[in-house]
């Protein structure tokens, strides 16, 4: 079976199981909203207040969402203990990927929300910069994700680490999605250090986690 | 412990203390007191020394966790441990230092400045890459864990350096300057060089030590030192 | 194709039959321990599984069975000594191993396709009778119906080498035939098989070896018989 196959087959799994079971969407979606209007609430009322602070908070969303559905990458499987099989079924190449372009998936679906929630919610309309950023930016926090998820998943304590390692290794997506997302701001360093993260994380996350698999 | 290791150990207590002595005189004695800021800038002579050393035991923990991952031995992953340990502790020492230094010369206790930032995301990527090692039970799935931690979160450093770099020039640039922006006077440098050799000789000392106390933790089982015993043979051949 | 008692005679520390050699290997181990806190869970080992042919592993709790089983599927990395196993190896600890949310259909489907054979999934259903079982969630199962429903998934991926976990325990006597019906058909197919349990009674007859973990050591147990 190619790689490119065993790729799809892990992807259509992942699709296939998040559609009968909704976990991703359940836990990760109410999750982000309550945090846009909670940030709504922290920073406004005050249109201005809102305005400067829409960006920020669309990142910081994402990046909160990243840890919740890295928590998904393995943790489910292992607590179903289906985790093996599909171990044994897939060489760690395609199931990096296919894990991967779920997690991908889910975190772009998370971004998109959590963007038409800030245009609205604080009258703050993105640039169309914002959407180089929420193709890139995604990839390199999914890449983080992906991999620490199934760090953290197959280890037998502190679970709640994933938090602890996401969040600083996402700072660059942080700042360089927020100045993407911010009207006005010169898009082009930001876009190519994006870029850049993505192209970093996503390489040495794959050449990683064929270690991380090993038990 | 074999005998050219103790030796060397002894070589480098000495050097590292006698350099400690002479660049605790220059510090304190010899080198004048900052025309600006006073005695409080005496604590470059720990704090600069104690970040050099941090980058330096980060830089072995690259290395270290390369060299694990494609050796698979323990040996380097020791050391990479010992180093990102060490590296932790002289992080958050040369943040302490730097705030206490701040707070009398800049009236504050904190900047938003690329290399502070930096700094502290480095403190918080490698007590993540120290807690990692907690997560299992098993010697070798921790090692691996940590170098794929201690490999990402190296590489993501220069990339959180200049993005807060840009995100810092886009809004006003510093108001203050960075300590070793200043022209420092020669017998201030002589000091100052003076610390980063006896800090880089201690930690090395230091690093070498840890890492023996973990080789006795890891010390394996003898059925794998001794002469290996002869296995079972267990053979299932399907009859036809 | 009956599989009778062979190559179960050495004693510790003697070489392999000649015999041994005749069929090629699917799975072959040679001197593997696993150090499990510091400490090796049984002596090395040396195991050497042929196309076709079924182990039986025995031993008390925590004597390594799954240990053993998860290094043979290469889930596990060998402390010392090697491992070498030709095609996919698949461990399944019984009843685990396919998402609750997902309908048996879906699931059998979808662990299937993760090897290829995807289309394989719906003829091993029917094979083992479980076409009625096809609409409902893999969760609202009972363990002796999801071990059955795992059972089909193996059938469905035919691994080169399968180790298995644990399949008897809640099993019923229409559970145990449709076990060793699934084992016949993926020996026949030239799948070698490694099997744990604590009721060897009811797969022994059929096994070719037996191999028994206890207080650490390995140890073979008496030769099967036929």
């Amino acid at each position: 079976m190619s790689p490119a196959a065993q790729v799809f087959a892990v992807a259509r799994r992942e699709f296939d199981v998040e559609r009968a079971g909704r976990e991703v969407t359940v836990t990760t979606a109410p999750y982000i909203a309550a945090f846009v209007v909670l940030a709504g609430l922290a920073f406004g009322p005050a249109p201005s207040e809102l305005a400067r602070t829409a960006a920020g908070t669309v990142w910081l969303a994402v990046l909160v969402a990243a840890v919740t559905v890295g928590h998904s990458v393995a943790g489910v499987e292992i607590a179903e203990q289906s985790w093996d099989l599909l171990r044994g079924s897939v060489d760690p190449g395609p199931l990096f990927v296919g894990k991967l372009l779920a997690v991908w998936a889910a975190l772009g679906l998370a971004w998109l929300l959590v963007s038409a929630l800030v245009a609205v919610l604080f009258a703050a309309p993105p640039p169309g910069s914002a959407v180089w950023a929420g193709v890139f930016g995604t990839l390199g926090l999914a890449s983080l994700s992906t991999a620490l998820g199934v760090l953290v998943a197959t280890g037998t304590r502190r679970r709640g680490l994933l938090a602890a390692l996401i969040l600083p290794a996402g700072l660059p997506a942080l700042l360089a999605g927020t100045q993407l997302t911010t009207p006005d701001v010169p898009a082009l360093p930001w876009a190519v250090m994006m870029a850049l993260y993505a192209a970093v994380l996503l390489t040495v996350s794959w050449a990683v986690f064929p270690a991380l698999l090993e038990e | 412990m074999t005998a050219p290791s103790r030796a060397t150990d002894r070589v480098l207590t000495v050097a590292a203390a006698s350099t400690s002595l002479v660049a605790l005189v220059m510090a304190l004695a010899v080198a004048p007191p900052d025309a600006v800021q006073g005695q409080a800038q005496r604590l470059m002579y720990v704090h600069v020394p104690a970040a050099w050393l941090a980058y330096a035991c980060f830089a072995t923990v690259l290395v270290a966790s390369v060299a694990y991952l494609l050796t698979r031995d323990l040996r380097w992953d020791r050391r990479a441990q010992a180093a990102g340990e060490l590296g932790v502790g002289m992080t958050a020492l040369a943040i302490a230092l730097g705030s206490i230094w701040g707070r009398p010369v800049w009236g504050t206790w904190w900047v938003w400045d690329p290399r502070l930032v930096t700094t502290v995301v480095l403190l918080l990527v490698y007590a993540g890459y120290l807690s990692v090692r907690g997560l299992s039970d098993d010697r070798g799935t921790g090692a691996r864990r940590a170098a794929a931690v201690g490999i990402l979160g190296f590489v993501n450093v220069p990339i959180v350096h200049f993005s807060v770099v840009w995100w810092r020039t886009l809004h006003q640039p510093a108001t203050v300057l960075s300590p070793d922006q200043t022209v420092l006077d020669g017998q201030m440098a002589t000091a100052l060089l003076l610390a980063v050799v006896a800090f880089t000789l201690a930690g090395w000392l230091v690093v070498r030590r840890r890492v023996r106390a973990l080789a006795l933790l890891d010390h394996e089982p003898e059925i794998l030192d001794s002469e290996p015993v002869r296995p079972l043979v267990v053979t299932a051949q399907a009859q036809p | 194709m009956s599989h009778g008692a062979t190559a179960v005679s050495e004693q510790v520390g003697s070489d392999a039959a000649p015999a041994a050699q005749a069929q090629p290997a699917v799975l072959e181990l040679s001197g593997v321990s696993r150090l499990h806190a510091g400490r090796p869970v049984w002596a090395p080992v040396d195991l050497r599984v042929a196309a076709g042919a079924l182990c039986i592993v025995t031993g008390d709790n925590g004597s390594g069975k799954t240990t053993l089983l998860r290094l043979a599927a290469g889930l596990l990395r060998p402390s010392t000594g090697s491992r070498s196993c030709t095609g996919r190896a698949l461990y399944v600890r019984a009843g685990a191993g396919l998402r609750g949310v997902q309908t048996v259909a879906a699931a059998v489907a979808g662990t299937a396709g993760l090897v290829g054979r995807r289309p394989a999934a719906a003829a091993a259903l029917t094979r083992l009778g479980l076409d009625g079982f096809a609409p409902r969630r893999v969760g609202t199962l009972s363990a002796g119906e999801r071990v059955r429903v795992t059972l089909a998934a193996v059938l469905a991926a035919e691994p080169s080498l399968l180790c298995l976990d644990e399949p008897t325990g809640v099993l019923d006597e229409r559970g145990v035939e449709d076990l060793l019906a699934v084992l016949r058909q993926l020996r026949a197919a030239g799948c070698a098989v490694l099997l744990a349990t604590h009721q060897p009674a009811a797969v022994l007859a059929g096994a070719d070896a037996h191999l028994h973990l206890s207080g650490g050591r390995v140890g073979r147990h008496d030769p099967v018989s036929a």
